[in-house]
C-alpha cells in the first residue's frame, strides 16, 4: 500500500511539472505586454517601462522566470498581480470561497439527487419511471451548461422572483441554489446512471440471491450487501467530478455574476495579467491532481485487487 | 455518461432479457454476422430512427444551408437592418431577428456548419490518433506505453475548459480550424486510454498466439488480426463524445475564446444575445434549442450505436 501511495505522488508530481510548465509557457506567449496594457492604450515613458520589467522580471529568458516562479511557489509565494499590484494570492483567497462553495453546493445536490435516482430507477428496472429518468439523464448532458444556465436564469430569477438573477448579495443557500444546480446537472446524470448500471450488476449477482434465499427483508439485502459493493464505482467518479465541477465553476460564474476564480482568470486574461493567470490554474491544476490522487488511494482502498498489480 | 474505457466491471452483464433479445434476433436471421445481427436490432429500434433522422437533417443543412435558410423568404444572414434590432417573429421572419436585426432563422440555419464540422473533425481526427497510438502502446508496452501513459497524463491534468481556455488565448487567428486542434489536443488522451486497454485485453488472448505461432509477424498480428476484435469499444465511445465536442465548441465560443465573428455560429449567436437575454428571450431559445438538439440527436445516436454493437455495456 505504502509504495503504491509513493508511486502515485511521484507520477503527480511530474505531471503536474509538466502542466505548470505548459501554462506558464502558454501565458508567456500571450500576445501584448502587461506593462503597456497599464497605460490604456497611452504609451507610458521608457524608463517606467524599465523599471517595472525590472521589478517584475519581465525581460528575463522564459526559463529563468519559470525557474524563478516555481522557487517562489514551493515557499507559497504566486507573485504579485502586475495590473493592480496587489499579491496574487490575496485575490485568491477573496475568490477561491465563492468557487468552492458554488462546487460543494453542486457536489451535494449532484450526490443526494444522483445516487436516489439511480438506486431508485435500477429497482424499477424496465418501468416507466426508469425509463423517464434515462431519457432525462441523456436531456440533462444534451443542454450546454451555459444554456441550461440562461434558461433557469430566466425563468427561476427574472420571471418568477424565487431567486436572485445574479450575485452573490443573499449569501448561501438562496445565491448559490440555482448555479449550483445548474453546474451539477451533467454530472448529476452521469452519478444516476452509474448508480443505476452499477446496482443492476450487483443485483444479479449470487450473494444478492443467497441474501434473498436467505429470508432477509429487501430492504436489508438492497441497502446492506447490493448498494455497498455497487456504490465503489459512483465513489470514484464523485472524487473524480469535484475537479471538473471547479472548471464548470468558470462558465458558471460568468453567467450568474459570481466573482469566484472564474472571473478572476478572465479578467487577468483580458487585462494580459499573467502572474494572475498562472497562479489561479495552478491551484486548480494542484486541486485537481490531488483530487484524483486521493480517488486512487480510495479505490486502493477499497478494491485490493488495485494494490497488487 | 458511463466511463466505459476504466476497464471496470461497474456494468451489468446482459441478463435474462437481453440474452433472449439476443437469441431472438439470431433466430430471425440464421447464421447472420455480428455487423447484420445490430443492424437489425437498429433498425427495430425507434430513438435510432428518430435521432438518425434528425442527424441526417442536420447534416443536410450543414452541406447545403442555402436552400434550407431560404424556406421563409429572408435566407440572407449577412442582410441586416439595425431598425428591426432585437425584434420578435414576425410573418417571414419566424424566429425574429438578433441584435443586429439580421434574420435569425436565417443565422441559426448557417450556424449549424462551424459547430458540427468542429465536432466531426476533433472526434475523427482524435479516433485516428488513439487507434494509431492506442494500439502501439498497449501491444508493444514498455517505453512506448510509459512515455504516451505520462504524455496522456499531463493533458488529463488540466480542467478540460481550463486549459482550452489558456491555450485559446495564445492563439492569434481563432478559426474551425485552430479550435479543432485545441480540442483534439485535450481529447485524444481519454480515446487513446480506452484503446490501450482493449488492446492490452486481446493481446494475450489465445488466437493471438495461434497466429504467432503461425509466425506472423507482429504488424499483421496486430493489424490483420487484433484490432478488428479491438476497435468496437473507441468507435463506440467516439459517437457517444461528438455531441460532448459540439458543446465544447460552443462553450468556448460563447466565453470568447472560440470562433470569432464574422463567423456565423450558435456559439457567437448566444454569446452575443447574453446581455439581452431578460428583455428578449428568443434570441437564447432559438439558437440554444437547436444547439441541444443537435447534440441530443448525436447523443442518443451514439447510446443506440453502443446497445446495438457492445450488448456488454448496456
Amino acid at each position: 500500500m505504502g509504495n503504491y501511495v509513493v508511486k502515485r505522488l511521484l507520477q503527480t508530481a511530474i505531471v503536474f511539472i509538466g502542466v505548470t510548465f505548459i501554462i506558464f509557457g502558454a501565458v508567456f506567449l500571450i500576445p501584448g505586454n502587461p506593462v503597456a496594457a497599464l497605460g490604456s492604450g497611452q504609451p507610458l515613458p521608457a524608463s517606467t517601462v524599465h523599471d517595472l520589467e525590472l521589478k517584475y522580471h519581465l525581460n528575463e529568458p522564459f526559463l529563468e522566470q519559470y525557474g524563478r516562479y516555481i522557487l517562489g511557489l514551493l515557499q507559497g509565494n504566486f507573485g504579485t498581480s502586475v495590473d493592480t499590484g496587489q499579491s496574487v494570492s490575496s485575490l485568491m483567497a477573496q475568490a477561491w470561497p465563492v468557487t468552492v462553495t458554488l462546487a460543494l453546493t453542486a457536489w451535494a445536490i449532484e450526490i443526494v439527487v444522483g445516487v436516489t435516482t439511480g438506486v431508485l430507477a435500477a429497482l424499477r428496472r424496465g418501468g416507466l419511471y426508469d425509463r423517464m429518468v434515462m431519457f432525462l439523464t441523456i436531456l440533462a448532458v444534451s443542454v450546454p451548461i451555459f444554456v441550461a444556465a440562461f434558461t433557469a436564469q430566466y425563468v427561476l430569477g427574472v420571471q418568477f422572483h424565487l431567486v436572485p438573477v445574479a450575485g452573490t448579495s443573499d449569501g448561501w443557500p438562496m445565491s448559490y441554489l440555482v448555479p449550483g444546480l445548474v453546474l451539477a446537472l451533467f454530472s448529476l446524470a452521469t452519478v444516476g446512471r452509474l448508480t443505476r448500471a452499477s446496482l443492476l450488476e450487483s443485483l444479479s449477482k449470487e450473494y444478492v440471491h443467497t441474501a434473498v434465499a436467505k429470508g432477509l427483508p429487501k430492504r436489508w439485502v438492497i441497502g446492506k450487501h447490493a448498494l455497498r459493493n455497487s456504490i465503489i464505482p459512483v465513489i470514484t467518479y464523485l472524487g473524480i467530478d469535484l475537479g471538473f465541477l471547479l472548471g464548470g465553476a468558470i462558465v458558471i460564474e460568468g453567467v450568474f455574476n459570481l466573482p469566484g476564480v472564474g472571473l478572476l482568470i478572465f479578467n487577468a486574461i483580458e487585462n494580459k495579467d499573467g502572474t494572475v493567470v498562472v497562479g489561479v490554474a495552478t491551484v486548480f491544476v494542484l486541486v485537481f491532481l490531488l483530487g484524483n490522487l486521493v480517488v486512487d488511494v480510495l479505490y486502493a482502498v477499497l478494491d485490493p485487487r488495485v494494490r497488487y498489480k | 455518461m458511463i466511463p466505459a474505457w476504466s476497464g471496470r466491471s461497474e456494468l451489468p452483464e446482459p441478463t435474462g432479457d437481453a440474452a433472449e433479445a439476443a437469441a431472438e434476433t439470431t433466430a430471425v436471421e440464421p447464421g447472420a454476422s455480428f455487423l447484420a445481427d445490430a443492424w437489425s436490432e437498429l433498425v427495430h429500434n425507434p430513438l435510432f430512427i428518430i435521432s438518425g433522422a434528425i442527424v441526417v437533417l442536420i447534416l443536410a443543412i450543414v452541406i447545403f444551408p442555402a436552400p434550407f435558410a431560404g424556406l421563409f423568404g429572408h435566407g440572407n444572414p449577412h442582410a441586416c437592418n439595425l431598425a428591426d434590432s432585437n425584434e420578435g417573429p414576425r410573418a417571414g421572419h419566424p424566429f425574429g431577428f438578433d441584435v443586429q436585426g439580421c434574420d435569425l432563422y436565417a443565422n441559426v440555419i448557417y450556424g449549424a456548419r462551424p459547430t458540427v464540422t468542429i465536432g466531426l473533425l476533433v472526434t475523427g481526427t482524435s479516433l485516428m490518433i488513439a487507434i494509431v497510438l492506442g494500439s502501439l502502446a498497449g501491444f508493444l508496452g514498455g517505453a512506448v506505453d510509459t512515455i504516451l501513459g505520462r504524455l496522456a497524463d499531463v493533458f488529463f491534468g488540466f480542467p478540460f475548459i481550463l486549459g482550452a481556455i489558456i491555450i485559446l488565448t495564445v492563439i492569434p487567428e481563432r478559426n474551425v480550424l485552430t479550435v479543432s486542434l485545441v480540442l483534439i489536443i485535450f481529447g485524444w488522451p481519454v480515446m487513446t486510454r480506452l484503446m490501450r486497454s482493449t488492446v492490452l485485453g486481446e493481446r494475450s488472448k489465445d488466437y493471438v498466439l495461434a497466429a504467432r505461432s503461425l509466425g506472423a509477424s507482429n504488424m499483421r498480428i496486430l493489424r490483420k488480426h487484433i484490432l478488428p476484435n479491438a476497435v468496437a469499444p473507441v468507435i463506440v465511445y467516439a459517437t457517444l463524445v461528438t455531441g460532448g465536442i459540439m458543446v465544447a465548441e460552443a462553450t468556448l465560443t460563447f466565453l470568447g475564446v472560440g470562433l470569432q465573428a464574422p463567423a456565423i455560429s450558435w456559439g457567437l449567436e448566444l454569446a452575443s444575445a447574453q446581455t439581452e437575454i431578460q428583455q428578449y428571450p428568443h434570441l437564447l431559445i432559438f439558437p440554444g434549442l437547436f444547439l441541444s438538439i443537435t447534440v441530443l440527436a448525436f447523443v442518443t445516436l451514439g447510446d443506440t450505436l453502443r446497445d446495438a454493437l457492445d450488448p456488454r455495456l448496456r
